[in-house]
């Protein structure tokens, strides 16, 4: 069928659109990618069938892991498309689900693991191989449980399936694609000797991990192959536009669990966790940023996938050239692009424990919470401060009427509610996880779950100790309690000091009453209280060390647990996206909001109180000490195309990200918004009163605009009337 | 000095982020004005019907019966207010509000100072208005701002006090300065400006420049999209040498809604817009004769 380049146009926020390098071949391969032709496909075959195999149910919880991964290894369809420059497919949909895609009489036996980044280095650096070797040396100690010895066993399967899977496939590329067969054919088994042999390595292990049903992150992906792409360069072995394509090929490969339009609708979780860390320093303490870094750069400034979130890593050693680049492709919108703030983070992990060395290899987990690839078992628990604040310690949900003295006795109480909290979800943790809790660090044994052995082969030191993932078998289990609603918390109580105990506009009783019904026939109060003070993310002082106060406690109260226990138990600030699902349980808050308002997302601030713009936003984030939020803290800034259009568009990104690193800033994440915002600012102007735009020789708050000059931005924006 | 808004994160008016300070008052009258609320050099009380809800507040508490919510409309008498504010304090929807804050240079530093971890090498400070450079006390703004690191840049009309004009230029990293129409007796009817007065002070903001500056032209279609106009903006760009080049910015008819907020006829016309055409022509004629449009 001949192909239709023209189809290919990449949406882009910025007037300007997005450059054109790659080749119409490329281009096109992602157009269809996009378009969910092969997530679609890998729909069609979700499953493999072990029904057949003899003796399953009385196999052992590895035998049976062994077969699953095998019999997908042995039988999952092959997809080697015509434009691909790498090879191996993640072809079977139950994956996308979440879970080991091979069923027993119609159920699935195991979930899938991610919330992870593996060592991609040592597969890629030494071959998988290697790991034959160090388990094959590792049964020959004397130290094992006769369960240790099989877990062991299973991680050679694992090997042995994965050689199944990769003659497969070299079997068709060695006649449809010599080429690839060239740089395809020894890895990931042996050491990869250059760029293209690491490139493909690295793609076919996370292949075999995503077809195998696991979700891991791919981490710093430029620090893995910018030593082989400036050697190659050098020797002339690669030319940068070959570079280029081939991952590109990387990137497109990665979408195929991007399904069409029948896929319905959810909570937008299209992405798989397969989170790539750019620049940043090395143990040294120097700058990573190589060719390949730009290069990614280039990938996705020119092609729209979302599906590899990228974080950079800003430190004071990185180049100019990486802020313009980073804000050049942060204009075209969608959020691909966030940054961290790597000092902040380094210090926020050696001082809770980690060692120096090792948080200077930090990536993340599928989101922006940091962790040691390779050396860390993650999970999280998310709860809601708000509900803590109003259900637990001013009691709307229910007829017990409180009374409090002064503010501080209401935030005093508030602080003993949230430390139970922690105690709860902390105590749960240890108890769920650990055999004999309170025997200390290094006595305390982890309970036995099922395996994981896909994922344990890069998991560094589940060899040594021989165990899995679940199950302590990683350097690091850390499982950190996540606060949400900090900005609604420090708001709610802000209104509270001013309303009742400053401005005395209502008693603290009749407050909560009207709370209580809901603010119903109190409009005058509710938006007496929304409107003339001054919330989170304005860079007001007083309500900002509240919101400081909050978070610091609550890192405190983690630190009661911190490293002492085998799970580690460190503090960090998230909501993602569960204002959706709070919503209807919290009560209607101080500082005028209803039950039912979709409330303040991460560490950002509640929607429509933040009205002094960007630089305002980030310095109420980081009036909190966010050191101590140890796997991070979140802010979403959201910026018209307007605000960062032209030159001075970009110097703009530019120093909000300088200004972010001089204010200690954790992670960062800059949207640049399109028309179908604008449209929803237009129906719902107070949920979006921060957002800036370029007008014409100026810019102001899209929000103070009126009807008039909205439309007419829009209609620019859209290049028509909408 | 009276100051209307100050508003962070400003990309669009001078180099990097930069904290835009607007002044209220301006010695000009152009009909065409795009911040009528920066006209006045007075305190003045805006009211937005369209953000009023009607609550009755406001009646409440008016000495004056300025107010008269009824009917569900609000209907504000002007005329009868003595600007005692007392509306403005208990207004829950923001619909009330003073223009115009007085503060000091202090004052204003101290607000610019907020975003200092942004600005960098290259931002700072824009003053604006209105027209700055009538502000008796911008002198120690700008040095205020000089000592504290701030780099400072403001947006004129070409009609301010020379000396300030003069100070301001040799202060600041950067400035924009208005040529409003090369005809002196439209520009007189249109603007209430003398020409001779607005060429001397760019000439004397050039010679004392600091940096470097650029022109900002409106233009309206059938007021000043002339070849006289043209020629004039030529002839002054050319006699500078600190000018980078002029910015053709076309008027808009969006500011109507602004002017009624304050009691003012709204004199917004939209066909004083020019078309795209019409501005290609102006930068195209303008290249012609040796003008650089950035």
């Amino acid at each position: 069928m001949e192909k239709d380049y023209r189809k290919v146009v990449f949406r882009s926020a910025y007037s300007g659109g997005r450059p054109v390098r790659l080749s119409d071949e490329t281009r096109f391969f992602c157009y269809e990618s996009l378009e969910g032709r092969y997530g679609d496909e890998t729909m069609s075959v979700p499953f493999v069938s072990l029904d057949g195999v003899e003796g399953f149910e009385s196999m052992s919880p590895f035998q049976k892991y062994d077969t699953a991964v095998r019999t997908i290894c042995g039988t999952a369809p092959v997809r080697v498309t015509e434009s691909e420059l790498l090879c191996g497919s993640g072809t079977l949909g139950g994956a996308i689900f979440a879970q080991v895609p091979a069923q027993y009489k119609g159920n699935c036996i195991f979930p899938s693991i991610n919330h992870l980044t593996v060592d991609f280095f040592t597969p890629v650096y030494k071959g998988v191989n290697y790991y034959k070797t160090k388990i094959e040396k590792r049964l020959l100690k004397s130290d094992l449980t006769s369960r240790q010895t099989e877990y062991l066993g299973s991680l050679l399967e694992t090997i042995k399936s994965m050689e199944i899977l990769h003659g497969r496939y070299m079997e068709i590329v060695k006649k449809s694609k010599p080429s690839v067969y060239k740089y395809a054919k020894n890895v990931p088994f042996k050491a990869a000797k250059n760029f293209k042999e690491a490139l493909q390595s690295l793609w076919f292990c996370f292949s075999f991990l995503r077809l195998t049903g696991n979700w891991p992150g791919i981490g710093r992906i430029d620090k893995i192959l910018g030593p082989y792409l400036e050697k190659d360069l050098e020797k002339g072995a690669v030319t940068l536009d070959e570079a280029r394509e081939l991952l590109a090929s990387f990137f497109i490969k990665g979408c195929e669990w991007v399904r069409g339009v029948d896929a319905g609708r959810g909570s937008g979780d299209a992405q798989h966790y397969q989170n790539i860390v750019l620049g940043g320093t090395d143990r040294d303490g120097n700058d990573i940023t190589n060719a390949v870094t730009y290069l990614v750069l280039d990938v996705v400034e020119e092609l729209p996938i979302g599906d590899f979130p990228i974080t950079v890593r800003f430190n004071e050693k990185s180049p100019e050239k990486l802020y313009k680049r980073v804000s050049e492709v942060i204009r075209h919108g969608g959020g691909t692009v966030a940054v961290y703030n790597e000092k902040t983070v380094l210090e926020a992990m050696t001082r809770f424990g980690y060692k120096k060395e090792e948080a200077a290899d930090f990536a993340n987990d599928g989101c922006w919470e940091v962790q040691v690839p390779g050396a860390t078992r993650f999970s999280y628990c998310p709860f809601d401060s708000l509900q803590i604040l109003l259900n637990d310690t001013l009691k709307l949900s229910s007829d017990e009427k409180m009374s409090f003295g002064s503010f501080e006795e209401i935030k005093e109480a508030f602080f003993k509610n949230l430390e139970n909290a922690v105690d709860f979800i902390a105590n749960d943790l240890l108890q769920g996880m650990l055999e004999n809790p309170g025997a200390g660090r290094n006595k305390e044994k982890f309970r036995e779950l099922f395996p994981t052995s896909a994922i344990d082969l890069f998991e560094n030191d589940c060899i040594k100790r021989a165990r899995g993932y679940l199950e302590g078998g990683t350097r690091y289990t850390v499982i950190p309690p996540h606060i949400g609603g900090g900005a609604d918390t420090a708001n709610s109580l802000y209104a509270i000091k001013k309303l009742c105990f400053e401005d005395n506009v209502v008693s603290l009783e009749r407050l909560l009453e009207i709370l209580r019904n809901n603010w119903e026939g109190e409009e005058y109060l509710r938006l007496y209280a929304r409107n003339r003070y001054t919330y989170y993310g304005n860079d007001n002082p007083e309500v900002d060390a509240i919101s400081a106060e909050i978070f610091d406690r609550f890192s405190g109260f983690c630190e009661k647990y911190g490293t002492k226990h085998a799970v580690w138990i460190p503090s960090g600030v998230s909501t993602f996206g569960r204002q959706l699902e709070w919503k209807d349980r919290r009560p209607a808050a101080p500082f005028g909001s209803k039950r039912g308002d979709i409330l303040a997302g991460n560490a950002s601030p509640t929607p429509g109180t933040d009205l002094e713009g960007a630089t305002a936003v980030i310095k109420s984030y980081c009036a909190a000490d966010l050191t101590k939020q140890v796997t991070g803290s979140a802010l979403d800034i959201k910026l018209f195309p307007h605000t960062v259009s032209g030159s001075d568009g970009i110097d703009s990104i530019t120093a909000l990200i300088k200004g972010f690193q001089n204010l200690g800033g954790y992670f960062m994440q800059l949207d640049v918004a399109d028309v179908n915002v604008l449209l929803e600012a237009q129906k719902d102007p107070a949920a979006y009163k921060s957002l800036s735009v370029r007008v014409s020789g100026w810019n102001a708050r899209f929000v103070s605009l009126d009807e008039n000059w909205q439309r007419m931005i829009i209609e620019r924006e859209a290049g028509g009337a909408v | 000095m009276l100051v209307t808004k100050i508003q962070r994160f400003s990309t669009h008016d001078g180099p990097g982020i930069r904290t835009a300070v607007f002044f209220k008052g301006c010695p000009l009258s152009c009909f065409w004005c795009h911040n009528p609320e920066n006209k006045s050099f007075d305190r003045e009380l805006s009211f937005d019907p369209k953000i009023c809800v009607m609550c009755g507040a406001c009646e409440a508490v008016c000495p004056n019966a300025c107010h008269i919510v009824k009917n569900g409309g609000h209907e504000y008498l002007r005329s009868l207010c003595i600007k005692c504010g007392n509306c403005v304090n208990i207004c829950p929807a923001g619909a009330l509000e003073f223009l115009g804050k007085e503060m000091t240079p202090a004052e204003i530093l101290k607000e610019v100072l907020s975003d200092k971890a942004f600005y960098g090498n290259e931002g700072g400070i824009t003053l604006t208005g209105g027209e700055p450079l009538v502000q008796k006390d911008v002198p120690q703004l700008l040095e205020l701002c000089d000592e504290s690191g701030i780099s400072c840049c403001f947006e004129t009309s070409g009609a301010g006090d020379p000396d300030i004009s003069k100070t301001a230029a040799s202060l600041c990293d950067f400035f924009f300065v208005d040529i409003k129409d090369g005809n002196p007796d439209r520009l007189l009817k249109n603007t209430g400006a003398d020409i001779s007065q607005l060429d001397a002070n760019i000439r004397l903001m050039d010679k004392y420049a600091r940096n470097k500056f650029a022109i900002r032209a409106i233009l309206l279609k059938g007021v000043n999209s002339d070849k006289e106009n043209y020629d004039h903006i030529g002839g002054v760009f050319k006699s500078l040498k600190n000018c980078i080049g002029v910015e053709l910015l076309p008027y808009h008819a969006l500011y109507g809604n602004k002017c009624l907020r304050i009691g003012l006829s709204d004199t917004s016309c939209k066909d004083f817009v020019p078309d795209a055409d019409a501005l290609k022509e102006a930068e195209v004629y303008l290249k012609s004769i040796g003008v650089v449009v950035i």
